[in-house]
C-alpha cells in the first residue's frame, strides 16, 4: 500500500540504530522498529476465524482492510490475560515472502509505551541462549533507561511462522480482502 | 361378794341382823301373845264363868235346897220368905245367865250354856206352877211338884252347871297347856336363835372386816405407793422445770443474738438493695450512652458510605482522565510512527507529538496519582467503615453486656428483696420464739408450782394413808420414812424452782405469760378432804 515505506530499507541486519515502538507483555518490555509500523489502535471486537493456531485470533475490520491479528502472549507461548482497556493492537505492515506485497497485520500487546530513539550504542547483540530458535525473533537487546528490551524482529514472526502464507491461502480471509 | 361396795356389805349384815332380830322379837311376841292370851282366856273368861256358874250352881242348890225346905211342913210365913228366898236366887241365876251370855267360850260351851238355860227357864216356869199350887193346894200337889218336878229340874240345872263348869275348867286347863307349851317352846327356841343370830353377827363382822380390810389395806398401800411415786414424779417435774427455765434462758438470750445478726443482716441487704438500684439505674444510663453510640456510629456509617461515593464518582472521572490520558498518549504514539516515517519531513511534527505525548504521560500520571489518592481515601474510607462498624459492632456488645449487667442488678435487686422478705419472715419467726421461750419460761414456772403442788398432794395423801393405815392397824413408818426422804427432795427441788422464777420473771415482757399461780395449775381442796376424812375417821 504505502509504496516509499516498502522501498525504504526499514530494517537494515547491520544498521539496527533508529526510532523504536516499545510495548509490554506480561512484564517484560518489548520494542519493534517504528518504521514497521502502520498504527496503533485500541482493542475493537475481532471476528474469529476457524482452522486457524490458537494464536490467531482473528480478523478485525480496519477502515476497510481486513487484518489478521495474532496474540503475541499466545505467540510466545505466555499465560493468556483478559483484554483490557490498555491492550492495543499494534498494526504493521509485513512483506510478503517474495517481497513483492505488503500485508497488514495486527499484533495484540498489553500496553504500548512509547516511541523511543535507539542508537547503535544503546543496542545489544543478541545473549547467546545456546538454542538458535529461541532468538530467531531477536534483533538485540537495549537497556536504555535501566530496563531491558527486546528488539523484536516482527515481520519475521509473522513472515516466518507462514501466517502471512496461511492467511494468504486461507479463503476465508481472502474472500474478506 | 367382792364386788359389793362396803355400804352394801353393811347393809347386808345390818338386813341380816335385823331379820334374824326381827325374826326372833316376833317368835317372841308371838309366844307372848300366846301367853297372854291363855292368861286372859283364864283370867277374863273361865275364872268369871266359874265363879258366874258356881253361883247359878249355889244358887240352884239354895233353890233345891229352899224348895225342899218350902215342902216340908212349915208355916206359910215361912214358906212364903223361902220362896221370896227362891225367887231371889233365881234373879240370881237369871242375872247370872245373862252375865254369863257374855262368857261364852265355844260352841260346847254355848250348848252347855243352853242347856243351863232351858233347864233354867224350866225351873222358873216350873216354880211359877208350883207356886200357884201352894196358894190353891197346900199338901199334896205342891210336894209332889216340888219333889217330883222342880228338884229333878234343879238337879238337872245343877248337873248341867257342873258339866259347864267341868268345861270351863277343861279350857282352862287347854288354856295352861297351850300357854305351857308356848312358854317351853320359847324356852327352847329363842336362845337357839339369839345364838345363831349371835354367831350370824360375828360372821358377817368377820367376813365384812376381812373384806374391807383386806381391800382398804390393798387401797393403802397403793396409796402409800401412788403417793411416793408422785413424790418423786413431782421431784423430776420440778428438775424438768428447771432445765426447761434455763433452756428457756438459753434460747432467749440466743434469740436476742439471733435478732441482732438479723439486723445487722437486714441493714445489709437493705444496702445491697439500694446498691443494686443504684447500678441498674447507672447500667441503663451506660445503656443509653451505648445506644446514642451505636446511632452515631450508624450516622458516621451513612458518612462514610457517602464519602465512599464521592470518592467512587471521582475515581470514575479520574479513570475517564486516565483514558483520555491514554488515548493522548496513543494518538502521540501514532503521530510520532507517522513523523518517524516521514523522516526528516516529520521532525517538527515529532517533537509535537512528543509534546503531546508527554502531555498526555504528565496527565495519565497526575491521573494515577489521584487515583491513587483516591484509592487512599477509598481505603481509608473503607477502614474507616470497617473499625466504625467494629466500633458499633463493640458498642452493641456494650450495650448488649450492659443490659446482661442490668438484667443481672435487677436480679440481685429481686434476690435482696426476696433475701429482705425472707430476713421479715425469720424476724416474725425469732419474735414467735422469743414469745415461745416465754411461754415456755412461764411454763416453768408453772410446773414448778405444779410440782410443790404434787408434792404437797403426795404428802397430803401420805397422811390419808397414814390415817388410813391406823385406821387399818397396819404399821406405815417404812412408807413414812421413804417419804419423809422424797418429801425433803421435792423441798428443796420446789424451793429452787421458786428461786428462778424472778429470773425468767426478767426474762418475761410485760405483754407476755401472766404470772403463774399455783393454784392455777393444780386446784386442790386440801381442806376439804382432810375435814372429810377427819369425819370419817371421827
Amino acid at each position: 500500500m504505502n509504496h516509499s515505506l516498502t522501498a525504504s530499507p526499514v530494517v537494515a541486519s547491520s544498521d539496527l540504530e533508529g526510532r523504536y515502538l516499545t510495548f509490554t507483555l506480561g512484564g517484560d518490555n518489548y520494542a519493534i522498529p517504528v518504521m514497521n509500523v502502520r498504527e496503533i489502535i485500541h482493542m475493537c471486537p475481532i471476528t474469529p476465524v476457524r482452522r486457524m493456531p490458537d494464536y490467531v485470533k482473528g480478523v478485525i475490520n480496519l477502515r476497510g482492510s481486513v487484518i489478521v491479528v495474532i496474540d503475541l502472549r499466545l505467540k510466545f507461548a505466555m499465560s493468556p490475560t483478559d483484554y483490557n482497556e490498555r491492550t492495543c493492537i499494534i498494526v504493521v505492515h509485513v512483506r510478503g515472502a517474495g517481497g513483492e506485497r505488503d500485508t497488514l497485520m495486527g499484533a495484540i500487546v498489553d500496553t504500548v509505551e512509547e516511541v523511543v530513539m535507539l542508537s547503535d550504542g544503546d543496542i545489544g547483540p543478541t545473549p547467546d541462549f545456546g538454542v538458535p530458535h529461541d532468538t530467531q525473533y531477536m534483533l538485540g537487546v537495549s537497556t536504555v533507561n535501566g530496563s531491558v528490551k527486546t528488539l523484536l524482529d516482527i515481520e519475521r514472526i509473522f513472515r516466518e511462522e507462514g501466517v502471512v502464507e496461511l492467511i494468504a491461502a486461507d479463503p476465508n480471509i481472502a474472500n474478506l480482502t | 361378794m367382792n364386788k359389793l361396795t362396803i355400804q352394801n356389805r353393811i347393809i347386808l349384815t345390818m338386813s341380816l341382823v335385823v331379820i334374824l332380830t326381827i325374826s326372833i322379837s316376833a317368835y317372841a311376841l308371838r309366844s307372848v301373845f300366846v301367853l297372854n292370851k291363855s292368861v286372859a282366856d283364864v283370867a277374863e273368861n273361865t275364872v268369871p264363868s266359874l265363879k258366874v256358874l258356881y253361883d247359878i250352881k249355889s244358887d240352884a242348890q239354895a233353890e233345891i235346897g229352899s224348895l225342899a225346905l218350902s215342902a216340908t211342913g212349915i208355916s206359910p210365913e215361912a214358906r212364903q220368905k223361902l220362896l221370896t228366898e227362891n225367887a231371889s236366887a233365881s234373879a240370881d241365876i237369871e242375872v247370872n245367865l245373862k252375865k254369863y251370855d257374855a262368857l261364852v267360850s265355844d260352841e260346847e260351851d254355848r250348848r252347855l250354856f243352853s242347856e243351863i238355860e232351858r233347864l233354867n227357864k224350866a225351873l222358873v216356869a216350873s216354880v211359877s206352877k208350883s207356886q200357884a199350887t201352894i196358894a190353891s193346894d197346900q199338901s199334896g200337889d205342891y210336894l209332889r211338884a216340888i219333889t217330883q218336878e222342880i228338884v229333878p229340874i234343879s238337879e238337872s240345872l245343877v248337873a248341867a252347871t257342873e258339866a259347864d263348869i267341868a268345861h270351863n275348867i277343861k279350857l282352862s286347863t287347854k288354856s295352861s297347856a297351850e300357854a305351857k307349851a308356848s312358854a317351853d317352846s320359847a324356852n327352847f327356841y329363842l336362845p337357839f336363835g339369839v345364838a345363831l343370830t349371835i354367831l350370824v353377827v360375828i360372821g358377817m363382822a368377820v367376813w365384812l372386816i376381812r373384806s374391807t380390810n383386806g381391800a382398804l389395806g390393798m387401797i393403802s398401800t397403793n396409796l402409800g405407793e401412788g403417793a411416793r411415786q408422785t413424790a418423786s414424779a413431782a421431784g423430776q417435774v420440778a428438775s424438768s422445770s428447771h432445765a426447761l427455765s434455763q433452756g428457756a434462758a438459753d434460747q432467749a438470750s440466743a434469740v436476742e443474738e439471733t435478732s441482732a445478726s438479723l439486723e445487722e443482716i437486714s441493714t445489709m441487704i437493705r444496702s445491697t438493695a439500694d446498691n443494686a438500684r443504684k447500678a441498674k439505674d447507672l447500667a441503663g444510663e451506660a445503656r443509653a450512652v451505648a445506644d446514642e453510640g451505636t446511632q452515631t456510629m450508624s450516622d458516621m456509617n451513612e458518612a462514610m458510605s457517602a464519602i465512599d461515593a464521592s470518592s467512587a464518582e471521582v475515581a470514575k472521572i479520574v479513570k475517564n482522565i486516565d483514558e483520555i490520558a491514554f488515548q493522548t498518549n496513543i494518538l502521540a504514539l501514532n503521530a510520532a510512527v507517522e513523523a518517524a516515517r516521514a523522516g526528516q519531513a516529520g521532525a517538527g511534527f515529532a517533537v509535537v507529538a512528543d509534546e503531546v505525548r508527554s502531555l498526555a504521560q504528565r496527565s495519565a500520571a497526575a491521573a494515577k496519582e489521584t487515583a491513587e489518592k483516591i484509592d487512599a481515601a477509598i481505603s481509608n474510607s473503607r477502614r474507616g467503615s470497617a473499625c466504625t462498624a467494629m466500633v458499633g459492632e463493640s458498642l452493641n456488645k456494650i450495650s448488649a453486656r450492659i443490659a446482661a449487667t442490668d438484667q443481672l442488678v435487677g436480679d440481685i435487686a429481686a434476690a435482696a428483696s426476696e433475701q429482705a422478705l425472707g430476713i421479715s419472715q425469720i424476724s416474725i419467726a425469732i419474735n414467735q420464739m422469743d414469745s415461745i421461750s416465754q411461754a415456755n419460761s412461764a411454763t416453768a414456772q408453772q410446773s414448778a408450782a405444779a410440782a410443790e403442788q404434787l408434792d404437797a398432794q403426795a404428802g397430803v395423801m401420805h397422811e390419808l394413808v397414814r390415817r388410813l393405815d391406823a385406821l387399818l392397824g397396819r404399821n406405815s413408818d417404812e412408807a413414812s420414812e421413804r417419804y419423809g426422804h422424797s418429801a425433803q427432795r421435792s423441798g428443796k427441788v420446789a424451793s429452787r424452782a421458786v428461786i428462778r422464777a424472778p429470773q425468767m420473771a426478767i426474762l418475761r415482757k410485760p405483754h407476755a405469760a401472766r404470772p403463774a399461780a399455783a393454784s392455777d395449775a393444780i386446784p386442790m381442796p386440801a381442806d376439804e378432804m382432810t375435814d372429810g376424812f377427819r369425819s370419817f375417821s371421827a
